[in-house]
C-alpha cells in the first residue's frame, strides 16, 4: 500500500508538471539526468557521478550538445493542405494563430573542450573547460501579425505590442571545479565551482515598444523604450575598430569575468526511490569589455501624415528634411560603453525515480528555468533500462515548448574504456521536424578507467 | 520482473512508433500561398484657417478681419492707371536762326575800319510744349547751343543774354568772340548747361511758353573795310530739356483708360454656380501729386464670366469721381470713390455668376473744368496712381458652385499585387459650406476610365449656424474612397485626373445666410488602406 501511494503522489506530480509545462519553451539535456552513468550527468546534477573511478572527456570527441527551439509555431503550422490535392499552402495566418502573446526563438549549444574527473574513496573530483552559448530572440504575437497581416485588421484600433522583444545572448567558456561526496548509504551531495570568461554578450535589458493605429484616421502612435547592453560585438560595426579583432581571445583572458556554482544532491528515500535536486548556473558575468550600451529613452510620438499646412510655406524638400529631422529626433538613440553585469541562465532540477525492476526505473523530472523574470518549467517523465553492464538506455516523454509533447531518448554503450553516448530531448524532431518546436542532439565519448560497470549508489541502501 | 521490463520495452517502441507514424511532411509538395497584408497609413492631415483656404490663390489676396467682430472678407486690389509726369509735359527742342545785317550792326561801310562799333538785338523764342502752358520751368537737364559766324574781317564780341532765364538768380548770359586771322568768313561757338536753370517764360505775365534773348554785338575794327554787306548769323538751339518742375496750364487732356479688369481669385476656378454676397464694395483710391484736378467718369462697370461669356452690368452707380490736386509740390490729394449697396442698385447680385472678372470702363481728364486759377504745377516725380479694391465681405449665400481643375497624371508602376486601396478622408468642418466631389479618371483622350463614385459625393458637411448666420457646431464627415483592383490595374492608362467640386453653403438653396469668421477652421486628415495579394 505504501508504494501504491507514493505511485499515485508520484502521478499527480506528473500530470501537474505536464500542465505547468505548457508554458515552457526550453530543451536543456534532461535526457542526460537519467543517463546517471555518464560522466556528462555529473554537469546536471553535481551529486551525480560515474561508476568509473577516472574518467576523461578527449577534446574535440567530449559533449557536443545543440539544441534549438521555437516556441511560436513549428513548420507545419506555416502550411495548409489544399483540399483538392495533397500539395501545400502557405499559410502564415495558420501559424499566427498557434503563437501566444509573447514566444522564444532559442539556440544553444554546450561543447566539452576537456573534462576528467577521478573518484578517491567517497569522493570525486572534477575538472572541466567547456564552451558555452546561449542565444534567444523573444518576439512577441503582434509583431508577426503587423509582418504577415498588416496593421489594418485585427491590429486596426489596438496597440500592437512589441513588449519585451528583444534578443539576448551569452557566449562564454566556463572553467569548473567540481566536488562530490557521499555523505552516507543515502545522500550523496556536489558543488561545482566554475569561474567564467565571457565571450560576447547581447542583453536586452529593457524592451517596450508599441504601435497604436487610430480606427478611424490610422494615425500611428509610437510608444516604447529600450535599453540594450552588448558586448564583444561593437568591433563588428565600428569602422574605428581594429581589422583583426577576435571576440574568442576573451575566452581565456578574463577580461569579462564571471563566477558561477551548481549544487546537487540525491537522497534514497527507500530502496527503489531516489530523489534528487540541482541548482545550476548560479552566477553571474561582469561585462567589461568592448561594451555598448544602447538607450532609447521614451518614445510617444503620433505620426499624422505629411502636414499639408508646410507646404503653403515651405518647399516639398524643406517639409521632408523638417519630417525627416523629427523622426531621427523621435527615435535618436544614445550609445555609453558602461560596464554591466547579466545573471546566467540559472536552472534547477527536481527529479525521482522509481526501480521498477533491477534493470529498469521510471523517473520524473521537473527542469525549471528563470531568465530575466521569465519563469520557463519542462515536466518529463522518463523510464530509463540497464540492459546490459555497458548499455544504458532511457526514453522520455517532456512537454515544453507549447508543444504537445516530446519524446526523448537517450543511450551509452562502452566498448572497453571507450563509453560513446547520443541523446536528445526530442528524437521527433529528428523524425517528423515539420510537427516540432524544438530540435536537439547531445554525443560524445568518455574514456573511462576503474570499474565502469559498478552498479551507482546500489550498495548503500540497507 | 525481467519479463515486465520486456513488455515495459515492447510498450515503450510501440508507442514510439505510433507518435512518430504521423504523416511526412514532403517540401517537394509545397505549391502556392500568398501575403495578404492590409496596411493602414496616415498620408496627410492639415488644418486650413481663413487664410489657407481663402487667400492661398495669391499671396496678394487679402483677407480683411474685422478686429471687433472677426468678419472676414476678401480683398482683391488691381492698379489700373498710372500717370507720369513725363506723359503730361514734354518742351521739344527749339531751335532759331537769327541773321543780324550791316545796318543791325551798326556797320557804316568804310574801306578802313579801325573803329569799335556796337548794337544791341533780341531773339524771342517760342517753345512747343503740346498743350501745356509753361508759365515757369526748373530744368532738370537741357543744352543750349549758340553759333556765331560772320563774313566782317574783324574782331566781334557776341554777348547774349537772357534776362528770364536765370541760376542761382542770375540771367544766364554768355559770350561768344570771333578774332579775325586772315580768312572769312569766321565763326564760333558756345554751350549753356542748362541744369537747375530756371525760366520764366511769361514774357512779364504776358504770355506763355516764350522766352527772350539780348543780344550785344561790338565790332572792332582790324583795318580791313566795311562793304555793307557783311552781316552775323547766330544759331540758337534748345535741346534735352526736361523739367524738374513747372507750372502754367497743362491743358485738358484726356489721360485715357479704354478699360481694366480684377481677377476675383475666388471664383478662379469656378464654371458654374450662384453666388450672392450681402454688402460688397468697390472702391477706387486715387493718389495725385499732379498739380491740377482730374476727373475719372466711369462709363461702364460690370462681372464677367469668362466661361460663358455672361456679363452682368452694375447699374445706379454715381459716375464721377473727381480727384483734386496737390496743394504744392512734393504733396499729394488723396481721395477715393465707393460703390456700395447704397449707391447702386444690384452691386450684391452681379457676382451671382461666379464671375472671375470685374470690368470697368472709364474717361480720365486732367483740368476738367478747363483754364481756371490757381496754376496747375508739376515736377519730374509727379504722379496719378488709380487702384480698385473689389471688397467681398464673406457675408451672403453660394450653391451649385462649382470647381473643376484637371491634373496631369502619370503612374507606371506595377499594382497588380494590390487587391484594394481605400482612400479615407477626414473632415472636421468649422466653415457652414458643403462640399461634394467626384474625382474620374481620364485616357490620354480625355475619355472617362472609371470614377470614384457613381455620383458626387458629399466629403465636407457643413457646419451648422446659429441665428445670425455664425458656426456653432462643427460637423465630422469620413468618407472612404475605394478603388477596386479593376480600377488600380486601370490606372496605368489614366493620364488626366478630373477634379469636380460642387459647394454649397449651409441651406443656401433656401437662402439661408451664413457668415465666415476669421476662427473658422477644417480639419483635414488623409489615409491610406491598402490590401495587397503577393503569390508567395
Amino acid at each position: 500500500m505504501k508504494n501504491l501511494d507514493l505511485n499515485i503522489n508520484f502521478l499527480w506530480i506528473t500530470i501537474i508538471a505536464l500542465f505547468i509545462g505548457g508554458n515552457a519553451i526550453a530543451q536543456k539535456n534532461y535526457t542526460f539526468y537519467a543517463l546517471e552513468n555518464t560522466a556528462q550527468s555529473h554537469y546536471f546534477n553535481p551529486a551525480f557521478k560515474p561508476s568509473a573511478k577516472v574518467s576523461v572527456s578527449i577534446p574535440g570527441l567530449s559533449m557536443h550538445s545543440f539544441g534549438a527551439s521555437n516556441s511560436g509555431f513549428n513548420l507545419s503550422n506555416l502550411f495548409n493542405e489544399r483540399p483538392q490535392d495533397d500539395s501545400l499552402q502557405i499559410d502564415p495566418q495558420k501559424a499566427l494563430s498557434k503563437m501566444k502573446d509573447k514566444n522564444f526563438l532559442t539556440f544553444e549549444s554546450y561543447n566539452e573542450i576537456f573534462a576528467f574527473g577521478i573518484k578517491v574513496n567517497k569522493n570525486y573530483f572534477s575538472f572541466g573547460i567547456t564552451n558555452r552559448l546561449n542565444a534567444s530572440f523573444i518576439y512577441t504575437k503582434d509583431l508577426f501579425t503587423i509582418a504577415i497581416e498588416g496593421n489594418g485588421k485585427s491590429l486596426l484600433g489596438e496597440r500592437a505590442s512589441f513588449d519585451g522583444t528583444g534578443i539576448n545572448l551569452n557566449s562564454y567558456v566556463e572553467y569548473a571545479l567540481g566536488f562530490n561526496r557521499e555523505i552516507n548509504d543515502k545522500l550523496d551531495v556536489g558543488v561545482r565551482m566554475k569561474i567564467l570568461s565571457g565571450i560576447a554578450n547581447v542583453n536586452t535589458r529593457k524592451s517596450e515598444f508599441g504601435i497604436h493605429t487610430n480606427k478611424t484616421t490610422f494615425d500611428l502612435t509610437f510608444d516604447g523604450s529600450a535599453i540594450i547592453n552588448t558586448s564583444g560585438i561593437k568591433p563588428f560595426y565600428d569602422t574605428l575598430a581594429t581589422d583583426d579583432y577576435m571576440p574568442s581571445d576573451n575566452a581565456y583572458n578574463f577580461k569579462n569575468f564571471g563566477l558561477a556554482f551548481d549544487l546537487g544532491a540525491s537522497y534514497k528515500l527507500t530502496e527503489k526511490i531516489k530523489v534528487s535536486a540541482s541548482l545550476l548556473d548560479l552566477g553571474f558575468i561582469t561585462w567589461k569589455t568592448e561594451n555598448a550600451t544602447f538607450e532609447i529613452d521614451e518614445i510617444n510620438y503620433r505620426f499624422e501624415g505629411v502636414y499639408l499646412n508646410q507646404f503653403l510655406t515651405d518647399s516639398t524638400e524643406a517639409v521632408f528634411q523638417q519630417l525627416q529631422d523629427t523622426l531621427k529626433d523621435v527615435f535618436s538613440q544614445e550609445e555609453s560603453s558602461e560596464n554591466y553585469r547579466t545573471g546566467l541562465a540559472t536552472r534547477f532540477y527536481l527529479g525521482g525515480t522509481y526501480e521498477l525492476t533491477e534493470k529498469f526505473k521510471v523517473g520524473a523530472t521537473l527542469y525549471n528555468e528563470i531568465i530575466k523574470s521569465n519563469y520557463r518549467v519542462a515536466a518529463i517523465v522518463s523510464g530509463t533500462i540497464q540492459l546490459k553492464n555497458w548499455l544504458s538506455a532511457t526514453i522520455n516523454y517532456s512537454q515544453y515548448a507549447r508543444s504537445f509533447g516530446s519524446i526523448g531518448a537517450g543511450v551509452s554503450l562502452r566498448g572497453g574504456p571507450i563509453q560513446f553516448f547520443v541523446a536528445s530531448d526530442n528524437i521527433l524532431g529528428f523524425i517528423a521536424p515539420q510537427n516540432s518546436k524544438n530540435v536537439h542532439l547531445s554525443f560524445g565519448l568518455n574514456l573511462l578507467f576503474g570499474k565502469p560497470d559498478k552498479p551507482i549508489n546500489k550498495k548503500r541502501y540497507g | 520482473m525481467q519479463h515486465l521490463t520486456s513488455k515495459l520495452l515492447i510498450a515503450v517502441i510501440t508507442c514510439f512508433f505510433l507518435f512518430t507514424s504521423c504523416k511526412k511532411f514532403g517540401f517537394d509538395k509545397i505549391a502556392e500561398g500568398s501575403w495578404n497584408p492590409n496596411f493602414a497609413v496616415p498620408v496627410a492631415h492639415a488644418n486650413f484657417g481663413v487664410y489657407d483656404i481663402l487667400a492661398s490663390q495669391d499671396s496678394s489676396d487679402l483677407v480683411v478681419i474685422d478686429p471687433n467682430t472677426g468678419a472676414i472678407a476678401l480683398v482683391y486690389k488691381g492698379e489700373i492707371l498710372t500717370i507720369d509726369a513725363g506723359v503730361l509735359l514734354n518742351i521739344q527742342d527749339e531751335n532759331e536762326s537769327l541773321n543780324l545785317d550791316a545796318t543791325d550792326l551798326n556797320a557804316i561801310p568804310a574801306p578802313i575800319f579801325n573803329g569799335s562799333v556796337t548794337s544791341n538785338n533780341n531773339q524771342n523764342f517760342v517753345f512747343d510744349a503740346g498743350t501745356s502752358e509753361l508759365h515757369q520751368v526748373t530744368f532738370k537737364s537741357g543744352n543750349l547751343d549758340i553759333n556765331v559766324s560772320t563774313d566782317l574781317a574783324h574782331d566781334i564780341t557776341c554777348i547774349i543774354t537772357f534776362p528770364e532765364l536765370k541760376k542761382n538768380g542770375i540771367p544766364i548770359s554768355t559770350t561768344v568772340s570771333l578774332n579775325y586771322s586772315g580768312n572769312v568768313p569766321q565763326s564760333d561757338n558756345a554751350s549753356v548747361n542748362l541744369l537747375e536753370a530756371i525760366g520764366d517764360f511769361t514774357l512779364g505775365n504776358t504770355t506763355f511758353n516764350q522766352l527772350d534773348a539780348e543780344i550785344s554785338i561790338t565790332i572792332n575794327g582790324t583795318g580791313q573795310p566795311i562793304t555793307g554787306t557783311e552781316d552775323i548769323d547766330i544759331e540758337f538751339a534748345f535741346s534735352n530739356l526736361d523739367f524738374k518742375n513747372a507750372n502754367g496750364y497743362f491743358g485738358q487732356n484726356n489721360l485715357g483708360i479704354s478699360g481694366d479688369s480684377v481677377l476675383l481669385r475666388l471664383f478662379q476656378n469656378a464654371n458654374n454656380g450662384y453666388f450672392e454676397l450681402i454688402d460688397p464694395k468697390i472702391t477706387f483710391f486715387a493718389e495725385n501729386t499732379f498739380g491740377f484736378p482730374i476727373r475719372m467718369n466711369f462709363s461702364n462697370l460690370k462681372t464677367v464670366n469668362v466661361n460663358n461669356g455672361n456679363e452682368i452690368f452694375l447699374s445706379g452707380f454715381p459716375s464721377v469721381f473727381d480727384i483734386p490736386s496737390a496743394i504744392s509740390i512734393g504733396q499729394s490729394s488723396f481721395s477715393q470713390f465707393d460703390l456700395n449697396t447704397t449707391n447702386t442698385t444690384n452691386l450684391s447680385t452681379i457676382v451671382s455668376s461666379v464671375p472671375k472678372f470685374f470690368v470697368y470702363t472709364a474717361n480720365v481728364v486732367s483740368n476738367p473744368d478747363g483754364n481756371i486759377p490757381p496754376l496747375n504745377f508739376i515736377s519730374e516725380k509727379s504722379q496719378m496712381k488709380i487702384r480698385t479694391e473689389v471688397e467681398l465681405p464673406m457675408e451672403g449665400l453660394a450653391y451649385g458652385f462649382e470647381l473643376r481643375d484637371t491634373v496631369d497624371f502619370n503612374f507606371n508602376e506595377d499594382l497588380s499585387q494590390l487587391e484594394s486601396v481605400m482612400f479615407r478622408l477626414n473632415i472636421d468642418n468649422g466653415f457652414p459650406v458643403e462640399l461634394k466631389s467626384q474625382i474620374t479618371f481620364l485616357d490620354d483622350n480625355y475619355n472617362p476610365i472609371f470614377s470614384t463614385f457613381n455620383t458626387p459625393e458629399s466629403v465636407v458637411s457643413p457646419a451648422l449656424v446659429d441665428n445670425n448666420g455664425r458656426v456653432n457646431q462643427r460637423i465630422k464627415k469620413i468618407t472612404d474612397i475605394n478603388l477596386t483592383q479593376d480600377q488600380i490595374l486601370l490606372l496605368s492608362g489614366v493620364k488626366y485626373i478630373l477634379l469636380n467640386a460642387v459647394a454649397q453653403t449651409l441651406d443656401g438653396t433656401n437662402g439661408q445666410v451664413i457668415k465666415l469668421f476669421d476662427d473658422y477652421t477644417l480639419d483635414f486628415k488623409l489615409g491610406l488602406q491598402v490590401q495587397g495579394k503577393i503569390n508567395l
